[in-house]
């Protein structure tokens, strides 16, 4: 599903890809399938807002919206079947077969409601419009909900503080699986709706795989994706607990920006970044002074930055001072006479506080005696989404439970100091309680950005009757909020003695005061269009500079291409270095032995006659045959950097230096001795042909500074004897100048298939294509195995010459040069893995072990989340079908 | 020269020993037993019980009397009881308890299999309750063949404890909820104990409203019903029970967070001390049991109980509440004379005292002050309660282990319990101040005394002062989280030094110093009003030579070969942890329980052992354990034959937990949140045979001793755990070794003696260092601002070098809505303007003194710049020959950066070249260059101070200030240097303040209001210097920019 926009608007406009977790639609389905009822959600209005914005009232840019479809609902049958309708279970056990043509003609009708919400809202001068740019993404399946678990189960609560122990690991991982899925439908459903020089804007917390995974999609293009993070982002601390807390930043550094909505939020993911992916950050200034880092990642830069988002002050203003609300001001106003009334509206969710603000009223009470009777505090309580969670039912109950008390406490007969409403409210009455009230209290205890206290702010800014202008705001310091409106009352909401005091200050301030606050208040709010159009015009100057830069980012390995690759590849070739690859970096290497999973997914490799798998280390002939040759005799082993070679299935080791001449080593041990007398620590390592001195058992700084002289004085002499110095993980190798990774890379690809080697035989370029590998994974973490990868994009462009037409469908030649662990490395490889961990995890998936949905990957998504063409989506297809037939029967039926 | 150590309970206490055969004495002893028992059982049970409880003393392992036993010096308890049986009940006691242990694992076991089904007490409806005497019997052998030849004798009483162990099981398990029953001990048979320990019971605090309650009221109330008698049998004790358990004493809570033992004392808290029960659950406020509704009972014991009290005979002896690992660092550091000053201490008895009459509780004071120099602490039981159990245990300990409370339960954020912690900390800040002699050192630790430095330092401004925290220490975003979160943080800087178990704690102490007090930090040193305090990371350790002795004593011995009989061919996994929500217990099993279904081969193989100490006070979270504990075990084909998870509610003897920590295959550590954990010390150095892995959270403090051998799991990744279970159970012996070798090198490192020598170490550093830096003057901020207040003219001139924070910029705009406010700094004119164009009326010296803003525009102070280019030339050849140096050229000066140098070894050496070159070439064209932080600045010399005086003259001569009233103090004859215009000067600026961070920039600004105020041309003048400096003109020093702020923030707001 293409668009087709037309571009003959006079100017053109700058295309935008907005992803949003949901459509600002709701979509309700009647019985038949076949009509529907579209009509707006309320909820995240300031993200919609600016939706709204994009699409009606600016000029520069052309929008398209990516999003998901919501859970659709069924509108009740009729009267009589009503009462079994509403059954909770009803929506997760509706299977939603929609045929083909029922989805098209849904998105035709959400396009068509885009558009005629235009024709209602704006006049005709505006510029042409832009039709078809709303991109549902499909995922109708039984039990929708399940698209939200992960997000909103494990996801938020850490954002939130809140640390959730007993969430079982199996569902975790279900839930997880579930999570990728979503993200790669948006992918599969941006991929058909990019074009070259757009912009895609990925929002929140549901999204934080998909900035890699277009990364993944889009390897080649300049693509700029820009993350806004609406939600809080924890510290460290919290974040770590998540278990898949790599994958995650991994998943959200694919983007070019990540902007979050204020300094400590960016501080803390920035943090995060460093200590989980070991990136590393510079931190500057920007334009509007506030901090902003470059992360680098991957080869890459990431721009970190904060810039809090907005409300739309003029129309909300519009919206409050209409007769209408003028009416239903005073109605409150005579309602509540002589009696000062506090505002609350919050979603009631464990985090916005509504229990700390009734026990901060209940002290404000027991405080101050003279108010009672004087005040009364409205407080509007909106249900979440998953409303019949227990964490909501307890909540809801100790809610009703403070309500009660206070009200018996402090009340009377014909009057409740607390009126607590549990429901959603209309517009209209909430822009006429901002109007009335004479305090409007935030407790929450975690919120990225509170837009109702933007909204209060910006409704008492207007002069009004009622003495309703510049009346106070008390706002939690936890929330993001308190950072833009530093002028409000800001207090610990944890702290109910030190709020029940603000309260009172508040209503003791005299006119003066207040109209003092507000005014200054009210320069505080940001809009909604100037956050819309500063992160866009950020995120287009980005993309400019992008352009003269050079680096390019690694992205991740995309595993289901490789797996589909792997699947229709006969002649697999794998080449994998061993410490920090296969198995993590330790302190000391004799530790670094294989684990059984590594065994058992070797083994697997093994098995398959079309494999053959090297292992190729800078360690000894010894620790290989040991731990690897001796348990599976069908690798094929590389000892010292290429220096031994033990061919696949074969049990004798060839020396290629046998006929060079090794007069040097007594040279630069000479000189290596000098230096261990002088670093205490350090120690030298007497491979056959290499010699190499370690310091990673020194201080730091000492074995650092040392090597660096160490390396100067062996480069003095070594281009005599054709040796090459190496820089390794905390030590320094010598070693003549062809024993190198790369040629053995050189001899393994330029090599019949499956015959055995003849090691000291020269390499023949002239083999025919297929007698050469049409898969090589290639895996390795250290400097030296860049060789390695360079060695691949060598022979790959060599290819690309002589067999211009042998590519396989993924125009390529099957080559996977991948580096594996910290984001701060750069890399010639093509793609990379976070962990020795995820290796396995590839592996895994190779041999069948592991779920594709264990990380993402850009996998092809029927419209009910399945993978096309397989099996259960198959079954999902005939389903369906029989579905469509037995409705249409038991319709016509019916009509009979 | 003493060194006070303040911990909330002294390692003594008091104990009184009834006679059970007295009359009176046994009512209370036995109405105390209906107390403790009428929770679950039935009264018909109690009927029961109650004929043979007087001789059957209750045997809680918890509460075996404590012998103190310090380094081969025991302390007798002065009530013997029969020494005559003693050989012989030795035996019987081993055996005995050999026999409870494996009854406990099959009580357990029997337990876990039925709590899946709600129903309990129907025998007949699940398959596992059927099965149950086979299973019995099972288990019993073992034991049974052990029973080794040389015990015969002693066979016919063990076989009838059996039988009365049995049918007590047997009912509790019937009788009672399942999740209950691990309460059930059989109660050992014993017909020669005559006396028994006995401890007051303290009022709960009265929950109520905390906002509208009248404490004084409440406290009143409870008062009068003070005479309750209330009391529980801690343990029964007999001479002849407890060497294994006295042996090991020592060691035996060596766990860090044991404290929260003192629920032992009181009933109630099974049901109060809960932080995570059901928020609906309402408590009333004073319950006493089940015996008020025995009136007459009541009425009797009210008058028996003070009587009795006072009358009891009493002995000190050890107390096994409190941080034991610290009561062992310092006993054997004392004993072992690694600390040579003597010891006191400083803590609370470890028992109510409200039950005790005036005089007892004197007398005790006295014993113990005299003869174990250990000064107690005596508050009433409610403010003992209010502020430990209450403050200390529902809302700081939570939030120091990232637990944000969010339940009413725990409400009380502002509760009176704060009032009651602030007091209990007053006490023991007033006890210390009387103990204290000059030259001692205090030595305070802890999360339940975080007041007291800073109240002991108001009294005693010159003491040393130490402070440890033992558990973790969040993040600023969860500490902030506190009411009293200020109120804490000053507290604890009263000390001279705070110490901290890792490098993380230490470091979010030191982010949150800094977020919420805006204090000066730097990486070990918390600066705030005027005191340097330094902060440091100390990991706690155990005794590795006093635990082997221990690993080599027989019982343990014994037990070793008990174990290995009974597991043979198993794999054992032991874990030993507080039971509680933050130590990860159910995600262990969760792990556990993938590990076994993704290795099925392993049902049969494995065991894990958990042992959990402490009570359990929260019935969900242990239903939802259990669940998970049964659905393992279910695996399992046939229990009888394996049964994968032994899950003990309660602590085993030390030498039996020894014995399996030597045993085992694998320990397995999965807190979610844990300041140290001592627990896998002690399972390394048990390990010296097996070396078996360790398993450890990434999450525990430890885990930064510890990481180089263990293997680090994510509790929270259950996928993981459970691959590393399979890991460490297939580990090679190879490996094996190489990694115990680690853990035990860091082990030894770590060790308790380290510990205390390191702190000791750090107090006293930090203390001298103190010494010397209160010589320099440091400003007094009440003087400042009285003589601000007492002038009329301000003028303050900061230097700024860094670009300035949001607080700065407010403030400034603050103050310089009515003073004179220059802010200097080398930056050029735009980049000044940018950084400050939010503050309005503020004035800029920008490039150290080149340019001046008055009014919105710009005055040139500089006069000569044809000096650049040649600088220039000479930087050009210095960037050549240090690659990725490189210079910038502002408007009147030069700096030269070396900070992306690539060879950093030489830069000192460059700059110092270039500093002597341009400094030899342009000295007598008043060109200077100079290194400051590693930057070489080039410029005219004296702008800043030419910059100054042209601003003293210009306020002082230029327009007059909108009001104008009186004149002012200082007249002289001629104004500054240059001016010389008199008429105005009765509008001259009377108050200058100066301050920077010394530099040669500064310096002559110093001088020049120093001289000034010598001239007597200016009134006040303040010359502040912040940061460290050796020599200066400046007169006043402070710690720090923010701390400057601070002041000027009260300046503005009088």
């Amino acid at each position: 599903m293409t668009t087709t926009a037309q571009d003959n608007s006079p100017k053109k406009r700058q295309r935008i890809i907005n992803c949003v977790t949901q459509l600002p639609y709701k979509i309700q389905l009647g019985e038949s399938n076949d009509d529907w009822k579209i009509s707006a959600t309320t909820g995240n209005s300031a993200l919609f807002s600016s939706l709204e914005y994009l699409q009606f009232d600016s000029t520069e840019y052309e929008q398209h919206v990516v999003g998901w479809t919501g859970e659709i609902t069924r509108t009740e049958r009729n009267l009589f079947t009503r009462e079994a309708k509403e059954k909770p279970q009803d929506l997760d056990d509706d299977p939603l077969y929609l045929t083909k043509e029922q989805i098209n003609g849904l998105t035709t009708t959400l396009q068509d409601h885009m558009k005629s919400d235009k024709e209602a809202k704006t006049d005709t001068t505006q510029t042409a419009p832009v039709t078809n740019n709303v991109h549902p993404v499909w995922l109708l399946r039984k039990n929708q909900s399940r698209w939200r678990n992960y997000a909103e189960k494990v996801i938020w609560p850490t954002f939130h503080y809140i640390l959730n122990p007993s969430n079982e690991g199996e569902q975790e991982k279900n839930w997880w699986y579930d999570y990728v899925k979503f993200n790669e439908a948006y992918a599969q459903k941006i991929g058909e709706v990019y074009r070259k020089g757009d912009i895609i804007w990925i929002h929140d917390y549901y999204l934080l795989l998909l900035p890699q995974l277009l990364r993944m999609k889009f390897n080649d293009e300049s693509i700029i994706i820009g993350y806004f993070h609406h939600a809080p982002w924890p510290s460290n601390e919290y974040f770590r607990c998540l278990p898949r807390r790599k994958q995650i930043l991994d998943g959200l550094v694919g983007a070019n920006r990540i902007c979050f909505q204020n300094e400590s939020f960016s501080r803390h993911f920035v943090s995060s970044c460093k200590r989980l992916l070991d990136a590393t950050a510079k931190k500057s200034k920007n334009s509007s002074n506030s901090d902003q880092y470059q992360v680098s990642v991957y080869g890459g830069d990431v721009l970190v930055d904060s810039l809090p988002i907005g409300v739309n002050t003029t129309q909300i203003l519009k919206d409050a001072f209409t007769k209408d609300i003028d009416s239903k001001v005073l109605s409150i106003k005579q309602a509540y006479q002589n009696k000062k009334i506090i505002i609350g509206r919050d979603r009631l969710d464990s985090v916005r506080g509504v229990v700390q603000k009734l026990r901060a009223f209940e002290t404000f009470l027991a405080m101050y005696p003279e108010w009672r009777d004087q005040v009364v505090l409205i407080q509007v309580s909106s249900p979440t989404a998953n409303r019949n969670s227990p964490q909501t039912i307890r909540l809801e109950q100790q809610v009703n439970e403070l309500v009660n008390s206070i009200n018996s406490e402090y009340g009377n007969l014909n009057f409740s100091p607390v009126q607590h409403y549990y429901m959603r409210i209309p517009k209209d009455v909430y822009l006429s309680l901002l109007r009335v009230a004479d305090l409007c209290l935030i407790t929450s205890v975690r919120d990225g950005m509170n837009t109702t206290a933007l909204e209060y702010v910006t409704v008492k800014s207007h002069m009004s009757n009622f003495l309703c202008y510049g009346n106070p705001l008390i706002l939690s310091e936890f929330s993001g909020s308190s950072n833009v409106l530093k002028d409000a009352i800001v207090v610990n909401p944890w702290d109910s003695v030190a709020v029940a005091k603000s309260i009172n200050m508040a209503l003791k301030l005299d006119k003066e005061e207040k109209s003092n606050l507000e005014s200054k208040l009210w320069k505080e709010v940001p809009t909604i269009q100037d956050w819309t159009n500063k992160f866009l015009s950020s995120l287009k100057e980005q993309a400019s500079s992008n352009d003269d830069m050079e680096r390019k980012m690694t992205p991740a390995l995309n595993r289901p291409v490789l797996l589909e690759n792997y699947k229709q590849a006969k002649r697999r070739l794998f080449l994998f270095d061993y410490d920090g690859t296969l198995t993590p970096i330790v302190k000391d290497p004799a530790a670094a032995i294989p684990s059984a999973r590594l065994y058992t997914i070797l083994q697997k490799l093994c098995a398959d006659p079309h494999n053959q798998i090297w292992i190729i280390s800078g360690r000894d002939q010894k620790f290989l045959n040991k731990w690897l040759g001796g348990k599976l005799p069908q690798l094929g082993l590389s000892a010292e950097h290429g220096c031994f070679m033990k061919d696949v299935s074969c049990q004798d080791w060839v020396n290629l230096t046998e006929k060079v001449d090794m007069s040097w080593q007594v040279r630069v041990n000479e000189v290596m001795e000098e230096f261990t007398t002088r670093t205490p620590g350090s120690f030298i390592e007497r491979k056959k042909v290499a010699l190499t001195w370690h310091y990673r058992r020194t201080v730091p700084e000492l074995g650092e500074f040392h090597a660096k002289e160490l390396k100067e004085k062996l480069l003095s002499f070594t281009d005599d004897f054709d040796l090459e110095v190496m820089d390794g993980k905390a030590n320094i190798e010598v070693r003549p100048r062809f024993v190198n990774k790369g040629e053995i890379v050189k001899r393994l690809v330029w090599h019949q298939h499956g015959k055995p080697q003849d090691m000291l035989k020269g390499i023949s370029e002239k083999l025919p294509k297929d007698e050469m590998p049409d898969f090589v994974l290639c895996l390795g973490d250290d400097f030296t195995d860049e060789d390695m990868f360079r060695q691949l994009n060598t022979i790959e462009t060599c290819w690309k010459e002589k067999y211009p037409d042998q590519k396989n469908q993924w125009g390529n030649y099957g080559f996977y040069p991948v580096t594996v662990g910290s984001a701060s490395k750069k890399t010639v490889a093509k793609a990379h893995l976070t962990d020795p961990q995820q290796v396995l995890e590839t592996l895994g998936l190779l041999v069948g072990d592991v779920s594709l949905f264990q990380s993402a990957g850009t996998v092809d998504l029927d419209s009910r989340g399945h993978v096309k063409n397989s099996e259960s989506s198959l079954k999902s297809k005939l389903a369906s079908k029989a579905y469509v037939m037995k409705r249409s029967a038991s319709y016509t039926g019916a009509k009979v | 020269m003493t060194i006070i150590v303040a911990s909330l309970f002294l390692p003594y206490t008091p104990q009184f020993e009834a006679d059970v055969t007295n009359s009176d004495t046994a009512k209370l002893v036995e109405s105390s037993m209906i107390k403790v028992d009428c929770n679950n059982q039935e009264l018909s049970n109690n009927k029961q019980e109650r004929s043979s409880s007087v001789t059957s003393a209750s045997s809680h392992y918890i509460g075996l009397p404590q012998e103190a036993q310090i380094n081969g010096e025991p302390l007798q308890r002065a009530n013997v009881g029969s020494p005559a049986t003693g050989v012989n009940y030795h035996n019987e006691m081993e055996m005995l308890s050999s026999e409870q242990f494996l009854e406990e694992l099959t009580a357990n076991a029997t337990h876990a299999a039925n709590s899946g089904i709600p129903p309990a007490n129907n025998p007949v409806s699940s398959g596992s309750t059927a099965q149950r005497p086979s299973v019995e019997e099972f288990f019993s052998a073992p034991s049974a063949r052990v029973c080794s030849p040389s015990q015969e004798a002693s066979a016919s009483s063990i076989s009838a404890s059996r039988s009365s162990a049995h049918h007590n099981d047997l009912s509790s398990s019937l009788m009672k909820n399942p999740n209950l029953s691990f309460d059930s001990h059989p109660p050992r048979v014993r017909s020669s104990s005559k006396s028994a320990v006995i401890t007051p019971v303290s009022k709960s605090v009265p929950d109520v409203d905390p906002a509208v309650v009248d404490v004084a009221k409440v406290r009143e109330e409870f008062q009068q019903q003070a005479s309750l008698p209330s009391m529980k049998r801690v343990s029964g004790s007999t001479a002849g029970d407890s060497s294994i358990a006295s042996s090991s004493s020592n060691l035996r809570y060596s766990q860090q967070f044991q404290d929260n033992f003192i629920e032992d004392t009181d009933s109630e808290d099974d049901i109060d001390s809960d932080l995570e029960t059901d928020a609906t659950k309402k408590y009333n406020v004073p319950k006493f049991g089940g015996y008020s509704n025995n009136a007459k009972l009541r009425a009797s014991l009210m008058r028996n109980s003070y009587e009795l009290f006072k009358h009891l005979p009493w002995t000190i002896v050890d107390s096994d509440k409190g941080n034991g690992s610290l009561k062992n660092a310092v006993n054997i550091a004392v004993a072992e004379k690694t600390v040579k000053e003597p010891v006191s201490w400083v803590g609370t008895m470890g028992i109510p005292t409200d039950e005790l009459p005036h005089e007892v509780c004197h007398k005790i004071s006295k014993k113990l002050e005299q003869d174990f120099s250990s000064f107690p602490v005596v508050t009433d039981d409610i403010t003992f309660k209010g502020a430990y159990k209450n403050y200390a245990k529902q809302i700081l300990w939570p939030t120091l282990h990232y637990q944000i409370p969010d339940n009413p339960n725990s409400k009380a954020f502002e509760d009176h319990s704060w009032d009651y912690y602030q007091k209990v900390n007053q006490k023991f800040s007033d006890r210390i101040v009387s103990v204290y002699k000059p030259g001692d050192t205090i030595w305070i630790h802890d999360y339940h005394l975080m007041l007291v430095p800073q109240m002991v330092r108001e009294k005693l401004p010159k003491a040393k002062i130490g402070f440890f925290l033992h558990v973790s220490f969040p993040s600023s975003e969860v500490f902030r989280c506190l009411a009293n979160r200020e109120r804490i943080l000053e507290g604890i800087i009263g000390a001279n030094f705070v110490g901290f178990q890792t490098k993380e704690y230490k470091r979010h102490f030191l982010q949150t110093c800094n977020r919420l007090l805006a204090a000066d930090v730097s990486n070990d040193e918390v600066k705030y009003h005027c005191n340097i305090v330094s902060v440091m990371y100390a990991p706690i350790g155990i005794d590795y030579y006093h635990l082997t002795s221990q690993l080599r004593n027989g019982s343990v011995l014994e037990w070793r070969q008990l174990i290995k009989e009974r597991w043979r061919n198993k794999k054992l996994i032991v874990c030993r942890d507080q039971f509680d929500r933050i130590r990860g217990l159910q995600k262990k099993m969760l792990a556990y329980e993938r590990f076994l279904i993704e290795n099925p081969e392993y049902i049969e193989k494995v065991v894990l052992i958990q042992i959990c100490i402490g009570k359990s006070s929260d019935p969900e979270y242990e239903r939802q354990i259990m669940v998970v504990v049964d659905r393992i075990n279910s695996l399992s084909s046939n229990i009888s034959i394996s049964q994968p998870v032994v899950f003990l509610h309660q602590d085993l003897d030390f030498a039996q937990y020894l014995a399996l920590n030597c045993e085992a295959d694998v320990f397995l550590v999965d807190a979610l949140r844990e300041g140290m954990n001592l627990t896998c010390h002690e399972f390394i150095v048990s390990s010296f045979e097996k070396n078996a892995p360790l398993l450890l959270s990434e999450f525990t403090g430890s885990s930064s001793v510890l990481k180089e051998g263990a293997i680090l799991i994510n509790p929270w990744d259950i996928n993981h755990v459970a691959q590393s279970i399979k890991r460490s159970l297939e580990m090679s012996p190879e490996e094996k070794r190489r990694r115990w070798k680690k853990l035990f090198k860091s082990v030894i490192e770590h060790d308790s003696d380290n510990w205390i020598t390191k702190c000791f170490e750090y107090i006293n550093n930090a203390w001298e260092s103190n010494q010397e830096t209160s010589t320099v003057f440091n400003l007094a901020p009440e003087k400042f601002c009285a003589d601000y207040k007492a002038s009329k003219k301000h003028l303050f001139i900061f230097k700024i070098s860094e670009p300035p924070t949001s607080r700065m910029l407010s403030l400034l705009s603050e103050l310089s809505s009515n003073n004179i406010v220059y802010v200097l700094s080398s930056f050029t004119k735009n980049t000044f303007e940018s950084l400050y164009n939010g503050v309005l009326n503020i004035g800029l010296i920008a490039e150290n003194g080149a340019y001046v803003r008055v009014n919105g525009s710009w005055y040139n102070i500089v006069e000569e710049l044809d000096w650049m280019k040649e600088v220039a030339k000479i930087f050009d050849e210095k960037v050549e020959r240090l690659p990725g140096s490189y210079y910038k050229i502002a408007d009147s000066m030069i700096r030269f950066h070396t900070e992306n140098a690539d060879d950093q070894d030489r830069v000192p050496t460059v700059i110092g070249e270039a500093i002597t070159h341009i400094n030899t070439l342009f000295d007598d064209r008043d060109i200077h260059a100079y290194v400051h932080k590693d930057i070489v600045f080039v410029q005219q010399t004296g702008l800043a101070l030419a910059a100054a005086e042209f601003l003293m003259k210009f306020y002082n001569s230029g327009v007059s200030p909108t009001d104008n009233s009186r004149i002012s103090l200082s007249r002289t004859s001629s104004s500054m240097s240059v001016g010389n215009n008199k008429k105005h000067f009765q509008n001259q600026v009377d108050f200058v303040c100066v301050s920077g961070s010394t530099s040669p920039i500064i310096e002559p600004l110093f001088k020049l209001v120093k001289q000034e105020v010598e001239k007597n041309n200016l009134k006040f003048g303040y010359t502040i210097l912040y940061g460290s400096s050796r020599s200066t003109y400046a007169k006043e020093h402070i710690n720090g920019v923010n701390e400057l702020f601070t002041i000027l923030h009260d300046l503005t707001a009088a």
